[in-house]
């Protein structure tokens, strides 16, 4: 599943004008109410909330459309329909009755609608919560489970992250594993950690991101990992033939808009390890003679629209242990990526 | 959006693979959706941890970075068909692994680059009342401006006050290309070979 799947999925959503703050909003209406509606707290506008729905629509549907638009231009548009709008933070907002119950907000302030950072927040959450609910389907496809069954809870980007991520992990009864928050994928304790009547700040979603704000995100962890660390994963998957259809399509639910409803886990209880893999016939030199991508482009293409590029590359097989190979190959790039930014840097 | 199929040439392995597998050989699909995962995988966790960039540009302006490649990483998704591996990004940037891009201005007559902390990562229609202005060298030196040449900024609000520039005007850009933002072909191929082994390991313990 992509986030254009993720996203159709959700589509069909009606808007819910509200002047209600989110945490308010979120004791006013029920669960399924906020999942089924594109709202955003303090904003009453039921037009402005059709805009914002439209211009995440176009973030994210790149499949659909061929045509790619950023962060940036999302903002722009929402900017100039909150002009069109007569938005004023400080005066009336959109001038509806129900405004009359909004406090003002100072200009630039995460209640300013119009402000980068109350605008920012709005696209961020809304790309994470379909990027994560996309991640969450694919995950739970066969192949996927059989390499990597648990999800890690990591640091995002965040230049200033809460600090208490693995307080709140330990307090919905989650065990750190090396310091590291790791659980099965569909595993409950996700929907708890999104959980908002547990976490003031929390999003009531089961994937990332759990709270208003928050850049943290998931990365799979391989079953090797997870043995080592004694994580306890239910049994690989059979290998089948075809990989299995998508489970059911996640819905949308809000911040800003909406976290993805809860399916139903997949994922059988927590058992004994399996037995280690036989081990793997022995592996040929790798090839390293690798020929240039096919694709050329002209020097006026746009860049927006969809690129494609074809390589062709003579395998060879890996070292027996899959994870250590991987990381061992994850060091290399960085390392070899390391020294061409040096070499950027003398050269400049 | 970009698009990267990736094919396998798998003469080099065809012995290991006969020897395990029987005359029967690999399930094509499956074993290329064991390579699509750890391709995925090496480029989702590239993207997000930014191996690819030092923020250069925002670190020149002393801006925050846009973490443009961080938000990327959620929209990597790779599979397995019969053909290979094809793996798809959301945002058409990116591409630029690949290829110069040389710009244009489509809708006005001049392309608008960030040259401040201000403006970094936004559009001049983001900001109201900036108006365009040519300075020289002098006028800069005179203090009438922070930046000579064509510029796009905010007229100062006083009689005899500094020109603020956010923008610079120009007629093209070139955004050369740099192969480093995404893992070379040789790592997606060695990712490739770690989820072939992976691949017959599974196979194997079905067996």
């Amino acid at each position: 599943m992509t986030i254009t799947d993720a996203f159709l999925a959700a589509r069909g959503r009606g808007v819910l004008p509200t002047a209600l703050a989110s945490r308010d909003a979120r004791l006013a209406f029920a669960r399924e109410v906020r999942r089924r509606a594109v709202f955003s707290a303090r904003t009453t506008s039921l037009i402005y909330l059709s805009i914002m729905r439209d211009a995440v629509e176009s973030l994210l549907m790149t499949e659909q459309h061929g045509v790619s638009i950023g962060q940036a231009e999302v903002r722009l548009r929402l900017k100039q329909a909150l002009e069109a709008l007569h938005y004023d933070p400080e005066n009336g907002h959109f001038g509806t009755p129900q405004d009359s119950t909004v406090p003002p907000a100072r200009p630039g302030s995460i209640q300013d609608l119009s402000s980068d950072r109350r605008l920012n927040l709005i696209i961020d959450t809304q790309r994470m919560l379909y990027q994560s609910a996309a991640q969450n389907a694919r995950a739970k496809e066969p192949i996927s489970l059989r390499l990597f069954p648990c999800w890690e809870l990591r640091s995002g980007y965040a230049r200033a992250p809460r600090a208490d991520w693995q307080a709140r992990w330990v307090k919905i009864g989650g065990t750190l594993y090396e310091g590291r928050m790791i659980a099965p994928v569909g595993d409950p304790i996700w929907s708890r950690l999104g959980n908002g009547q547990t976490f003031d700040d929390a999003l009531d979603t089961e994937t990332p991101p759990f709270a208003f704000g928050s850049t943290r995100r998931w990365r799979g962890v391989s079953r090797d990992e997870c043995l080592r660390l004694g994580v306890p994963v239910s049994p690989a998957p059979e290998i089948a033939p075809e990989p299995a259809a998508e489970p059911p399509a996640p819905g949308p639910e809000p911040e800003q808009i909406a976290p993805a409803p809860v399916p139903e886990n997949p994922v059988p209880a927590p058992v004994a390890p399996p037995t280690p893999a036989p081990v793997a016939p022995p592996a040929p030199e790798p090839v390293h003679e690798l020929p240039t991508p096919k694709a050329t482009i002209p020097e006026d293409a746009n860049p927006t629209v969809v690129q494609t590029v074809s390589v062709t590359l003579k395998v060879s097989l890996g070292d027996d242990d899959t994870e250590e190979a991987y990381q061992k190959l994850r060091a290399e790039r960085r390392e070899r990526v390391r020294r061409l930014h040096e070499a950027e840097a003398k050269a400049a | 959006m970009l698009k990267i199929d990736l094919t396998f040439d798998l003469s080099a392995v065809r012995g290991v693979l006969d020897a395990a597998l029987g005359a029967t050989g690999p399930d094509r699909r499956a074993m290329h959706e064991y390579m699509a995962q750890f391709v995925g995988r090496l480029t989702t966790e590239d993207l997000e941890d930014e191996v690819g960039t030092k923020h250069k540009t925002a670190n020149a302006l002393g801006a925050e970075p846009t973490h443009f490649f961080a938000k990327a990483a959620g929209s990597v998704k790779a599979s397995g068909t019969d053909d290979g591996v094809t793996m798809t990004m959301q945002r058409a940037g990116l591409s630029r692994a690949f290829f110069t891009y040389h710009l244009r201005p489509i809708r006005s007559r001049l392309l608008t680059i960030p040259i401040k902390k201000e403006s970094y990562g936004k559009r001049a229609r983001e900001f109201k009342d900036l108006k365009w202005r040519t300075f020289t060298k002098e006028d800069k030196a005179a203090g009438k401006t922070d930046t000579a040449g064509l510029v796009l900024g905010r007229p100062a609000e006083e009689k005899g006050g500094m020109f603020i520039a956010l923008f610079a005007g120009t007629k093209k850009a070139t955004v050369p290309q740099d192969r480093k933002i995404l893992p070379s072909d040789e790592e997606w191929l060695k990712a490739a070979g770690i989820g072939l082994t992976a691949y017959l390991k599974a196979k194997l313990s079905n067996a």
